[in-house]
């Protein structure tokens, strides 16, 4: 078995035994060409039901972002007067990412929610059930990325579950699957971590100098993300927050000045008590 | 000279999502339990002091703030039928799973205090129950603070070292009010009316 320190592995904080290696995402940003296939694929095995079918003006982005009706979302960039080699002519740098829930390490959305709907599996990704999500919405404003939302329709999360019953029978998630270019790479983390680390060398060396790894790194704010991004720009271009850290880290700072005024209130009854009736 | 601060994003789109919860009901929701929680307390410190007026007015205030809030919670839901899934498991790094706890333990004790007020029955049990919602106020009163500051909204997370006194003095004031408002004559908490010890 792999004897990874419990910090960077979250099946076995979670209680799995003897549960095999991680599993995640290397999406490769660099070798994107926005064709969507990774959306409609990931739509058809999973059922996802259709979430707007309008004109967004935001590029080829139709799709706008990701949601509880939107797994995989590709974000389309046009950066005009750019000098990089290799981009097409008229100096408009193109950039194209498929955007995906991070299945992080520190996971935001599993430690806020209440019924144990989001849970940590095996292969250390995170999963809604939804025999058991009672749409309670604190997942949502806790995810750093915005990714899990909750649907209309249901009125319960979703989100992006790296086809869990796939990884069950052997197979790699969908969007991996149907992927053209190997953008969406899928495998065991720390192969995937050393492959993108040559990526990241081979690029800058080729002169791409603002291409960088992007929650790679367990020692960042969510423990690294067990999806996670080569970028060929600053993470703000594509929506993503530049330093995101889990929630959950604050929080035993929060419970200590929460019990610090619930004893300053327990003081007043306390006054009170002491007195007596004029 | 420091360079000026540029600032990108994805055409101009938040990079979290906004909450879902629905303003009456989440407001209800934390006004009343910070009502109820705070009111129990009064009521403890009342029923000590021989404050009877008082101590009634605030049980009965804080069974009826409790169950406001706990409907509105429960309306929140996207599944409202399934509130008790809440119940599954106890998860202290969930402050939602923490409260849905201390409510359970709460609304019975302070709805034991209220009957057994207005009805008279079992005044023994009444006065624990006073009591022991009184040692559980404080806890309904400021959990919610560490609710919403456990989030990744900006303005709430930054905010969570203040939140919780926020919470707790407008709980105060709250179930203050309530007390005043319902007729009863302000107690005097200055040293010359602490009881001599015997």
């Amino acid at each position: 078995m792999n004897p990874e320190p419990i910090g960077t592995d979250p099946a076995a904080r979670a209680g799995h035994v003897g549960h095999p290696p991680r599993l995640g995402f290397f999406t490769d940003t660099s070798v994107c060409i926005g064709c969507k296939a990774c959306e409609v694929a990931c739509k058809e095995w999973n059922a996802v039901p259709e979430d707007g079918l309008s004109l967004s003006g935001m590029s080829y982005d139709n799709t706008v972002g990701l949601g509880a009706s939107t797994w995989r979302h590709v974000a389309f960039i046009e950066q005009p007067g750019t000098e990089q080699p290799g981009d097409g002519a008229h100096g408009v740098r193109w950039l194209m990412s498929s955007d995906v829930c991070k299945h992080c390490t520190e996971s935001a959305c599993l430690d806020v929610c209440p019924t144990g709907a989001l849970f940590r599996t095996e292969f250390g990704t995170v999963v809604v059930q939804d025999d058991v999500c009672n749409g309670c919405g604190y997942c949502v404003p806790a995810c750093p990325f915005g990714v899990i939302a909750r649907r209309e329709e249901d009125g319960q999360a979703h989100k992006c579950t790296l086809c869990y019953d796939r990884l069950g029978a052997g197979l790699e998630p969908a969007c991996a699957k149907a992927c053209p270019t190997q953008s969406i790479q899928f495998g065991p983390i720390d192969e995937l971590r050393e492959r993108a680390r040559l990526r990241v060398r081979d690029l800058r060396a080729a002169g791409q100098d603002r291409a960088r790894l992007y929650l790679d790194d367990p020692a960042d704010g969510i423990g690294g993300g067990g999806a996670f991004f080569l970028l060929l720009d600053e993470p703000e271009v594509y929506g993503l927050p530049p330093d995101p850290v889990v929630t959950t880290r604050d929080l035993p700072g929060m419970w200590k000045h929460a019990a610090i005024a619930a004893a300053g209130l327990a003081a007043t009854g306390i006054a009170l008590g002491l007195g007596r009736r004029r | 000279m420091v360079p000026e601060a540029r600032f990108s994003s994805y055409y101009g789109r938040p990079v979290i999502k906004e909450p879902v919860w629905q303003a009456p009901d989440v407001a209800g929701y934390l006004f009343f339990g910070g009502l109820a929680g705070a009111s129990s307390v009064l009521a403890a410190g009342a029923l000590l002091s021989g404050h009877r007026d008082l101590a009634r007015v605030a049980k009965v205030g804080a069974l009826g703030a409790i169950s406001l809030s706990a409907a509105a919670l429960v309306h929140d839901l996207g599944r409202p039928a399934r509130f008790a899934n809440m119940l599954r498991v106890f998860k202290p790094s969930s402050p939602m799973s923490v409260g849905s706890w201390l409510l359970t333990g709460y609304g019975p004790v302070a709805g034991a205090a209220a009957v057994s007020e207005l009805t008279g029955i079992l005044p023994g049990a009444g006065t624990a129950a006073t009591l022991g919602a009184g040692l559980l106020g404080p806890a309904i009163a400021t959990y919610t603070a560490a609710l919403i500051c456990d989030t990744a909204v900006p303005a709430w997370h930054a905010g969570y070292r203040e939140m919780p006194y926020v919470f707790a003095g407008s709980a105060a004031s709250a179930a203050g009010g309530l007390g005043g408002a319902a007729g009863s004559s302000p107690p005097c908490l200055a040293p010359r009316c602490w009881r001599p010890r015997r």
